[in-house]
């Protein structure tokens, strides 16, 4: 497609608004990607992943569908349901200084909370998926935390999908000291084995001391496309967890951009792709030391079986002068197949001296040594095969410290793994 | 009375070469036999041939378990159908804990045998009668299967796994190599407790010392792929003292597996 067909379909689909700055921001992002288009594989970043299924499916705007969801995942969540990527339900009551609501009802309410911070990191406003998803996307969520609000009850958001091109545009913003369970779950319609794309955009603010953990499960359905970029900034002492179990859709592209920006910020990112059949999956980090004293780790394992094609790029940078970094990598990932195949890319880019950083990659087979030990043990060989495919995954499991969600995981694990 | 064990003229090939070259051996019920030899004489190969090990092809002879064609068995099932297999090498396996493990051996075992599977309360009584005379701590419990385990621990863990599957016939692979005597001692207590009339044991070593605490009922040399001589526990002590000099010749100088 030429820049002026995306002109053209840009012009039609980017919807209006009152509000001069969004306007603005929408344009100018319709604008960005009219100019470059989908990135190919020509693009160091998008090397491993060919976007080619997607391009015939950006301006599928489809409304929302009537669906029933499923239940929640979690007993006493906060619950948000987006049905094709519009607001269908929303929690009645939440806490006191926690704002939890639609993107769509938030511009249309109360615009000013979100001038300034919506599509307002950096490092991702130019890239072509999250300036297309800025220009078209119609609702997503926003979660504002005020300082020092502790939500106990987890935020669980379902985005529930059976056709056409979503772009679910969401915005969590943490005040100094506050504290929050989400999980972002990507699902698809039973009944649909139609074709269809996500392409969503988090973006998260963790003021100074705030502690965020934030869960991803990515199961739309096996035909589909599914791009989701995540980008944070964290002020001193904020703390963030992301945990990303990726199992779903044809071809998915997850990516992260982290910044850093105050001594004591501390990311751990870490996250379990199980792929078959001829999926694909790529996990694409940018982690971004910006100034000393920040730690960092990410630990990414995999099982690949039939023809997947699973994809690690992980990029540490430390900024001059950014000191006493610890910055640690791991991606580790197990093939069952002969015709599976795994890239993967550490990379790290250190301009100041004093850091500790490390970087891992393994890719490996199933140990068939010790299924013959457990097979001599009677146990029998899918249950022996399941036995090491979970331990190949349980550290990375393990950074999961909340029990119920923990077991929404290892639920959704086993399954794929009995499957 | 069916006998535990008959092998009759076993051939069997690791890669293309013959190392087990018409192998006889008959094994009663409750009784202890003591396989000895030079390296490479195919004791091991025996044990994984008995296990059903992938790469170990038997090309011709029969085994006989109890009655029951032994190759008709999957690995599992002939573990279900009362196998034990003790190893040399017990294998690590990081992220699987012990408990785990072991809690998915017996209740597949006790499955297979369409008897009721034992819940976590009923499991762990169990384990407990165990842990304690071999002398294995909560915190082995814990830990991955045998992952930075000592060879003292991995071969107690290994004698652990017999007692609570209760096999019928018991094969013990090398199982004294890499201890001391004290550890030798308990893994030998271990295996004598086990020792019951309708039981029967089969230990392969290559140095008499095990003999002295696990004691035989009979003793056979394999060498060159073939019992070439048996007798009983006086037979240990006499190879002791003049090694296995007398049955190198002839022997391929392949080191089995």
């Amino acid at each position: 497609m030429t820049s002026e067909n995306y002109q053209a379909q840009l012009a039609e689909n980017v919807p209006q608004t009152d509000l001069p700055w969004l306007a603005d921001m929408r344009q100018g992002a319709a604008d960005r990607f009219a100019s470059t288009g989908l990135p190919d594989r020509k693009v160091e970043a998008w090397r491993y992943t060919n976007l080619k299924p997607i391009r015939a499916h950006l301006f599928d705007l489809s409304l929302g569908q009537s669906v029933n969801p499923p239940p929640a995942l979690l007993a006493d969540s906060l619950r948000l349901v987006f049905a094709d990527g519009q607001l269908v339900s929303c929690p009645d009551n939440l806490p006191a200084g926690v704002r939890l609501d639609g993107m769509a009802r938030t511009l249309a309410e109360d615009p000013g909370v979100l001038n300034g911070h919506l599509h307002g990191i950096q490092a991702i406003r130019d890239l072509p998926l999250p300036a297309l998803n800025n220009a078209l996307s119609r609702d997503g969520y926003v979660l504002i935390l005020e300082p020092g609000v502790k939500v106990a009850e987890p935020i669980e958001i379902l985005f529930l999908s059976a056709t056409g091109a979503t772009y679910p545009r969401n915005l969590i913003l943490a005040g100094a000291g506050a504290q929050a369970s989400i999980v972002e779950h990507y699902l698809g319609t039973d009944d649909c084995d139609g074709d269809y794309l996500v392409n969503s955009v988090t973006e998260v603010y963790a003021a100074t001391g705030a502690r965020l953990k934030r869960y991803k499960i990515q199961q739309d359905n096996p035909a589909t496309s599914h791009i989701a970029t995540l980008a944070g900034q964290l002020a001193a002492d904020a703390v963030l967890e992301n945990f990303d179990l990726n199992l779903g859709a044809k071809l998915a592209r997850s990516e992260i951009h982290m910044a850093l920006q105050g001594k004591g910020a501390d990311v751990s990112l870490s996250g379990v792709y199980l792929l078959r059949d001829k999926q694909h999956c790529d996990n694409a980090i940018l982690m971004d030391h910006v100034v000393g004293g920040t730690n960092s780790h990410q630990d990414y394992r995999g099982i690949l079986d039939d023809k997947a094609h699973g994809v690690f790029q992980g990029k540490i940078t430390v900024q001059p002068d950014a000191q006493g970094i610890e910055g640690h990598q791991l991606n580790r990932t197990l093939l069952l197949s002969d015709r599976a195949e795994m890239d993967s890319k550490p990379e790290l880019e250190i301009r100041a001296d004093d850091v500790k950083c490390s970087h891992g990659a393994t890719i490996g087979e199933l140990d068939e040594t010790g299924l013959f030990y457990l097979r001599t043990r009677g146990i029998p060989e899918a249950e022996a095969r399941q036995l090491l495919m979970t331990a190949f995954i349980v550290e990375t499991l393990g950074h999961i410290d909340d029990d119920a969600i923990r077991g929404v995981m290892d639920a959704l694990v086993s399954d794929w793994m009995a499957a | 009375m069916t006998n535990m064990l008959e092998i009759k003229d076993l051939h069997a090939e690791v890669g293309g070469t013959e190392i087990l070259k018409g192998l006889n051996l008959t094994i009663g019920e409750g009784e202890v036999h003591a396989i000895m030899g030079p390296n490479g004489a195919g004791k091991s190969t025996l044990s994984y041939v008995l296990s059903g090990r992938d790469g170990y092809e038997v090309t011709s002879g029969s085994i006989s378990y109890r009655g029951q064609d032994l190759f008709e068995l999957a690995i599992e099932e002939r573990a279900a159908a009362g196998i034990f297999l003790g190893f040399q090498y017990p294998v690590e396996l990081p992220g699987v804990s012990s408990t785990t493990f072991l809690k998915t051996a017996l209740n597949a075992i006790l499955r297979q045998r369409g008897e009721d599977e034992l819940d976590a309360m009923q499991f762990m009584k169990r384990l407990r009668t165990h842990t304690k005379a071999l002398n294995i701590s909560d915190d082995m419990l814990r830990r991955g299967v045998n992952v930075g385990f000592s060879g003292g621990e991995k071969k107690r863990n290994e004698i652990l796994q017999m007692a609570l599957l209760e096999p019928s016939f018991a094969v013990l692979d090398e199982t004294d190599s890499g201890l001391d005597i004290d550890a030798l001692k308990v893994v030998a207590e271990g295996v004598n407790a086990l020792r019951a009339p309708d039981r029967s044991i089969l230990v392969i070593t290559h140095y008499q010392r095990l003999l002295d605490y696990i004691v035989p009922d009979f003793v056979h040399v394999l060498a060159n792929g073939k019992i070439a001589r048996s007798g009983g526990k006086e037979l240990a002590l006499e190879l002791e003292e003049n090694g296995y000099g007398e049955y190198a010749s002839g022997t391929s100088g392949i080191e089995a597996a």
